[in-house]
């Protein structure tokens, strides 16, 4: 059924893309605000190298295991009872990464736009969509980001051209004001959410259908993703300066209220917010697929399908108590994540490239 | 109370959906697998809607990480 069926290299390179972008849109120009201030653009250029490092590293991994995902190639090299232990860790990464997925959705939504809606409904109706979307299959997946991939560009390039006229370039000055240390502690959480998170795409990357072009594919699909987040976080700068950005969380958001045309246009962030829907629901997408795959394979079982809607309780579940409040999750994300998410991102892919290399398996 | 009986509803919801095609084609560590996160999941999504306290899965990771980050940045 769907679950065999290839996905192409040029898909694999927008869900790559979208998956960057998904929840870090709304959140990354405030927290690199936070601590480079009117530097935060060179920080995300920063992190966008260091991402495209990252998944060079990654498609070193899948390209030396063709045909097999992250998960069959960690049992590969580490045996039966090891293998499978990495393989329940690389789960739990997953698992916790769609939780708070979801968890910022919901946050988002109930402090910016629905603020009288309680986040439960808010969760449970776009947690059943995901998993109607998971149980259909990756290539269907893949096809749906055909679709929506020219709107979310399409929608981003007016929401530049929207505010062309209000960029100031005194906000970007001084330029390195205070040296190169805040810019470069401020681009380490940047480099954990996302790109840290990229290594999960591992188990989708085996499925792409012509094996050579599926790294340039992902290397294309990164830059495209840190581009776009790099040119928000530059005009969030220029347009609302270094305070403002840093102030408010979701600063993108802010950013698309800022529109106005002779005063006749306004308050057009709804619209630009299906931006943030969209890449939202593919990272999440993404993630869940991810997780109940890594799971399956993990427990050998011959399809995922059967754990989608019990896992899909599990997520609705987790994602409410996973946080008591929004502080908790930015203190989380700041301080705590891009240390998870290097131990899995860069540690593991690295210590399981060393150990195939020495074992030379193939 | 309602909550908690709607959890139950859609949990029989799922078994009727999934359950049957597992039994048929004797898919015994699917079956497994699925009843065990279902039962986890509705036992998880009852406590949530009473208001349970449930601890949250970041805290693990915190008590392992907390100590690195706070001695490599300083805060």
């Amino acid at each position: 059924m769907a679950e065999n069926d290839p996905i192409q290299a040029y898909q694999f390179k927008k869900l790559a893309a979208l998956f960057i972008i998904g929840t870090s849109i709304i959140l990354v120009p405030g927290l690199l605000a936070a601590e480079a201030k009117q530097d935060a653009w060179i920080s995300s250029l920063v992190g966008l190298l260091a991402g495209l490092l990252l998944v060079g590293l990654y498609v070193a991994l899948g390209s030396r295991f063709p045909g097999r995902t992250l998960v069959e190639f960690s049992k590969e090299i580490c045996g039966r009872w090891l293998g499978t232990f990495v393989s329940f860790l690389w789960f739990t990464y997953a698992f916790i990464l769609t939780s708070l997925v979801l968890r910022n959705l919901g946050d988002f939504l109930t402090s910016s736009m629905l603020v009288e809606t309680p986040i439960q409904a808010i969760h449970l109706i776009y947690l059943s969509i995901v998993v109607i979307g998971v149980y259909y299959g990756v290539s269907n997946i893949a096809r749906t980001a055909d679709i929506f991939f020219p709107l979310v560009i399409a929608l981003f390039g007016v929401f530049i051209l929207l505010l062309v006229q209000d960029l100031d370039f005194k906000n970007v000055q001084p330029v390195l004001g205070k040296g190169i240390t805040p810019v470069l502690s401020a681009s380490f959480p940047f480099i954990g959410f996302p790109f840290l998170e990229l290594v999960l795409l591992l188990m989708i990357f085996p499925k792409v259908k012509q094996p050579k072009q599926a790294g340039k594919a992902f290397l294309s699909g990164t830059l495209i993703g840190g581009t776009v987040l790099f040119v928000i976080t530059l005009l969030c700068i220029l347009v609302m300066g270094a305070e403002n950005t840093a102030s408010e969380i979701y600063s993108s958001f802010e950013l698309a209220k800022k529109i106005e045309i002779g005063e006749f246009i306004q308050r057009v962030e709804a619209i630009l917010a299906g931006i943030w829907f969209v890449t939202i629901f593919f990272k999440l997408i993404l993630c869940f697929y991810i997780t109940v795959l890594t799971l399956s394979q993990t427990l050998n079982l011959s399809d995922y399908r059967p754990l989608t809607l019990p896992m899909g309780m599990i997520l609705y579940a987790v994602s409410i108590i996973i946080a008591p409040n929004l502080s908790y999750l930015i203190s989380f994300d700041t301080k705590v994540w891009p240390f998870y998410a290097l131990t899995f991102g860069l540690l593991f892919p690295l210590m399981l490239l060393g150990v195939a290399a020495i074992r030379k398996k193939r | 109370m309602w909550s908690a009986a709607a959890v139950l509803a859609v949990g029989i919801l799922i078994i009727v959906v999934e359950a049957p095609s597992l039994k048929k084609e004797n898919k015994r560590k699917e079956l497994w697998a699925f009843s065990v996160l279902l039962f986890a999941g509705s036992v998880l999504c009852i406590a949530v809607s009473m208001g349970v306290r449930v601890p949250s899965p970041l805290e693990g990771i915190k008590l392992i990480y907390e100590p690195i980050s706070k001695s490599l940045l300083g805060k």
